[in-house]
């Protein structure tokens, strides 16, 4: 965790890869939980 | 309902399959001595392994041992703490494997650029296509071929740079970590890409975990490839890189440069090591591609066996093989493949990060809920060996 939490910290300082790494990891993240709700919906039939 | 899956994978099999899950060889090794130079890159490339690699095996292969199942790192996290975070952990997988396999048929075409220079754009995504759908092609014919292929393809690069190791070894002139650091190395940012390279260089440990329903004797054939596995990456990447970094300018080394400085560094023979090591490159992006789509593809099968995801997805062909989880991957991969993802390479490090994070709550978690779950322990392993050589003396 220590060297994830360097690498993110330092990632923040880069501006050509650090910000698009850290939007698609927020983007990949976030979209998780809805993806988890959709297909677990579709089993129980709901969608 | 779990479905089983002959076990048909063995220990040196696995080796391999391990070997192009994190490495695939000195490829792109370039880039990171290109970036911060070659004492520094060396130093990354050094501690990585010790701070990241080892310790992630040595998770990776107790889980392994403890839990022996399709599926690997997702049924490891869904036992410890249930559906939602095992999807979790398969879902950042997947959307890290989008991005890590557009990488390399674009890795293949820049090592076919060496024999076919000035390609169309329009050309190089179809040669692109005619690699996923060769690995995809290989995989659909059981789990053994690629296993088998992964055998082969490593022989051959590895015999390679062991020549050019071998033929730079007397051009060598100066001491290979000198200068330290690049004057262009871009402070903390280019640091920050250094490390990332080197990480990519050292990740996916756990990647074929998801085939161990396909492994002979799982809890121990997984931890004992890890053993053979790490030491084999880590020498393939010094020993190149000792010898070229010795007997040639670093300063001219580019990204998907090793042919180049395969004739500047070993001499007269320099010219045929150089197509060596290029076919090599070809090679080794398609048994990257090959080795990660059969550990990748299983995170969409077992998801669908749990009802999570259509349950076409979860049917086996007469071999055993899940093949249309196989062929909706390799779908998915090519339509990624038309889009750039250069600049994502970070975010790829840190969701496989935050996925292996899970993985290690799942290992504290399982310790203590279920104790009777004995997995190999290497800190165990390396403490009892202690404890016996004290005694000893």
């Amino acid at each position: 965790m220590i060297v994830l939490a360097g690498v993110v910290g330092i990632s923040f300082t880069d501006g050509e890869y650090g910000l698009p790494a850290i939007i698609g990891t927020a983007v990949a993240v976030a979209s998780g939980p809805v993806m988890y709700r959709l297909a677990r919906d579709r089993r129980t039939g709901v969608v | 309902m779990r479905q089983k899956l002959p076990r048909a994978i063995g220990t040196l099999g696995l080796v391999f399959v391990l070997f192009f899950s994190t490495s695939g060889g000195p490829y792109t090794t370039e880039t990171l001595i290109h970036s911060v130079g070659p004492g520094l890159g060396l130093l990354i490339l050094a501690l990585v392994p010790l701070v990241w690699s080892v310790p992630e095996a040595l998770i990776v292969g107790e889980l392994a041992s403890m839990l022996p199942e399709e599926g690997g790192y997702y049924r490891w996290v869904d036992r410890a703490f249930g559906r939602f975070w095992a999807f979790q952990n398969g879902w950042l997988t997947w959307m890290y494997s989008l991005v890590d396999m557009a990488i390399y048929p674009v890795l293949f075409n820049q090592y076919l650029r060496y024999f076919i220079p000035g390609l169309d754009p329009r050309v190089e995504w179809l040669i692109s296509l005619a690699i996923i759908w060769g690995a995809a092609w290989i995989n659909v014919r059981g789990s053994v071929n690629v296993t088998r292929v992964s055998i082969i393809a490593g022989c051959f690069i590895m015999l390679g740079f062991l020549v050019l190791s071998v033929a730079s070894a007397p051009q060598i002139i100066h001491v290979p970590w000198q200068p330290f650091a690049s004057e262009d190395a871009r402070g903390l940012g280019g640091l920050a890409v250094g490390i990332s390279i080197a990480l990519w260089n050292y990740i996916g440990w756990d990647n074929p975990s998801t085939v161990q329903g396909e492994v002979k004797d799982p809890s121990r054939t997984y931890p004992r490839a890890l053993a053979f596995a790490l030491p084999l990456v880590t020498i393939g990447y010094f020993v190149p890189l000792l010898t070229t970094l010795g007997a040639s300018d670093w300063t001219t080394w580019t990204e998907g440069g090793w042919p180049q400085i395969a004739v500047s560094a070993s001499g007269s023979a320099g010219r045929w090591i150089a197509i060596w090591i290029a076919l090599g490159g070809l090679i080794s992006a398609l048994a990257l591609f090959n080795a990660l789509l059969l550990g990748y593809s299983r995170i969409p099968f077992v998801l669908a066996d749990d009802g999570l995801l259509p349950k076409p997805l979860a049917k086996l062909d007469v071999r055993g093989t899940p093949r249309t989880a196989i062929i909706v991957s390799a779908v998915f991969y090519s339509v990624f493949a038309l889009v750039s993802f250069g600049k994502l390479i970070v975010a790829d490090v840190l969701l496989y990060s935050i996925a292996l994070f899970l993985e290690f709550g799942a290992l504290v978690q399982l310790r203590k809920t279920e104790p009777l779950l004995r997995g190999v322990s290497g800190f165990r392993w390396v403490a009892q060996r202690s404890q016996c050589s004290l005694r000893f003396r």
